[in-house]
């Protein structure tokens, strides 16, 4: 892993780790400062712990820059900027208002248990993963400015974008690139710039969960595993169906995670996240509206084929105008695999079951289901992208093994 | 390489921010909304519940408002709502047929308009 990539790891990781000290000194009422200086009580030591073993020492002999990479990096970089400029939404989406900054706001007060209070017909269910750190920045700034959820939004997607190529482009160049320019000229993904929700953040952090996965794969080094599972974790705290996705990965990569050699490992990595989820759950969030539901009539929901045909159309539109090169891509390898009589990498597989769960969720929504699908199908799906361009890269390149049953 | 990848993300994030900042130097999303909320607040019942619905480029969404409370509570509500006012964001062109404008206010972001419910 080059140092550039371990430091942007580090510091999103960094960042997450923060809002959650953030998160449970509320109750204790302890200054700002406090929670800075114990957030770097730990960071200090535990980046000094990891870099010299996760990055090649380059202090003894001077390394040339690629500037070619560094161009085109520079390229891509000069393009999603411009991108997100024309963007007209720059105050964030009407989600993010309702939720994410309000969550965070009600985090910044002193009267921050409102929030979880049965009074206000708010089902405050979401992990606070996102607003805990914007709450931070504000209490911290003294503060509420705009500017700060706008820049963890605008962060997330250049970074996506950045480590997707920084992690690539000694693979296979002109994938990488490819990858680069549809990511920086696709209206959408630039929109989330400033969308302010947590949908791009999600996808950076699988993205770093799927990076140090192959990194682990590639090295054998087991710090790789911890940094996967942290990052895992940190799907957990950041949002609902990061649970889903988190799972998804454990399960796949068993023999990875959870070998005699590596669970250690996976237990440190994921411990801080998902500690603290299982807090927040048990002590603060209120039950969703999909725990409340009638389930025996939720449960008819799966043999009712409207169901079926409605998930199916809006799957089908929101893929054709939104990710249409990835479903061209994805096609396009299913169907190498199939002339080549060999199953799919498992990294894909992992993705393609994701989405399969994903969409299954939508079977017990308890809202209108087609409005349900409307509001969030896409951002959902968006959230899979980063780490399926990186995988396909993978497999692509013929990097990464080969087949399910390697 | 690494300084000059920390450099871009920082020039480029600079710029953005610097930009978004331009385009609405005065006044914050929170205090745009507490402004128009408390223009609008004559024209509500006391101690009333009011539904607003969301209306955006991209978003189509319902939401509820309580508006006496600071900062301004917002939460989901099922679409099928009972309600006797509607605050919409939203274009005027938008308004819901057949509901009585009942006040009007305008940020650069977003129009607040006061209607009676259709219900």
């Amino acid at each position: 892993m080059q140092k550039v990539t371990f430091q942007l790891f580090f510091a999103v990781w960094g960042f997450l780790l923060t809002g959650l000290l953030y998160f449970f000194s509320l109750p204790l009422h302890l200054p700002v400062w406090i929670i800075l200086l114990a957030a770097l009580a730990i960071l200090i030591p535990v980046y000094r712990l990891f870099a010299s073993k996760l990055t090649p020492d380059t202090t003894d002999h001077y390394v040339r820059p690629n500037i070619a990479a560094m161009v085109v990096l520079a390229g891509g970089i000069l393009v999603l900027t411009r991108m997100a400029m024309l963007q007209p939404v720059l105050q964030g989406t009407m989600d993010s208002v309702r939720m994410w900054g309000y969550y965070a706001r009600y985090l910044a007060m002193s009267e921050w248990r409102l929030l979880f209070a049965d009074t206000t017909g708010y089902k405050a269910n979401h992990p606070p993963g996102l607003p805990a750190c914007t709450a931070f920045l504000w209490r911290l700034f003294h503060s509420e400015s705009i500017l700060f959820p706008m820049a963890i939004s605008y962060l997330s997607v250049l970074l996506t974008v950045v480590l997707l190529y920084l992690e690539t482009y000694k693979v296979h160049f002109t994938l990488s690139v490819l990858a680069l320019i549809i990511f920086v000229t696709d209206h959408a993904f630039a929109g989330r710039s400033f969308a302010q929700c947590a949908d791009a953040p999600m996808g950076l952090l699988l993205l770093c969960a799927v990076i140090a996965l192959q990194q682990f794969r590639n090295s054998g080094n087991n710090r790789f595993i911890t940094m996967s599972a942290a990052f895992l974790g940190c799907c957990i705290w950041t949002k609902n169906e990061g649970l889903i996705l988190a799972l998804v990965y454990l399960v796949a990569y068993a023999e990875t995670f959870w070998s005699k050699k590596n669970i250690r490992c996976t237990l440190t990595g994921m411990a801080p996240f998902v500690t603290g989820w299982a807090a927040y759950k048990l002590f603060f969030a209120m039950p969703g509206d999909i725990q409340q539901q009638d389930w025996g009539q939720v449960l008819q929901h799966f043999t009712n084929r409207h169901y079926y045909g409605i998930i199916w159309l809006h799957f089908r539109t929101v893929l054709h105008n939104y990710f249409y090169v990835w479903q061209v891509a994805l096609v396009l390898y299913l169907v190498l695999c199939l002339v080549r009589r060999q199953l799919p990498a498992r990294s894909i597989n992992v993705l393609l079951v994701a989405t399969g769960l994903i969409l299954a969720l939508y079977f017990i929504t308890p809202a209108d289901l087609e409005w349900q699908l409307g509001t969030s199908l896409e951002r959902v799906l968006s959230q899979l992208m980063p780490a399926l361009t990186y995988s396909l890269i993978m497999v692509f390149a013929r990097k990464a093994q080969p087949a399910a049953t390697h | 390489m690494r300084y000059i990848t920390h450099i871009l993300i920082a020039c480029s994030l600079a710029f953005v921010l610097f930009i978004a900042y331009r385009r609405n130097p005065h006044e914050g999303r929170w205090e745009q909304h507490h402004k128009a909320m408390s223009m609008l607040k004559p024209y509500l019942p006391a101690h009333a519940t009011i539904n607003c619905q969301a209306d955006s480029a991209h978003i189509f969404d319902y939401l509820q408002c309580r508006y006496w409370l600071v900062p301004v509570r917002v939460f989901y509500n099922h679409p099928q709502l009972d309600t006797q006012l509607v605050l919409r964001f939203g274009a005027a062109d938008s308004l819901a047929p057949g509901g009585r404008k009942l006040a009007e206010y305008h940020t650069p972001d977003v129009h607040y308009y006061l209607i009676q419910s259709i219900h």
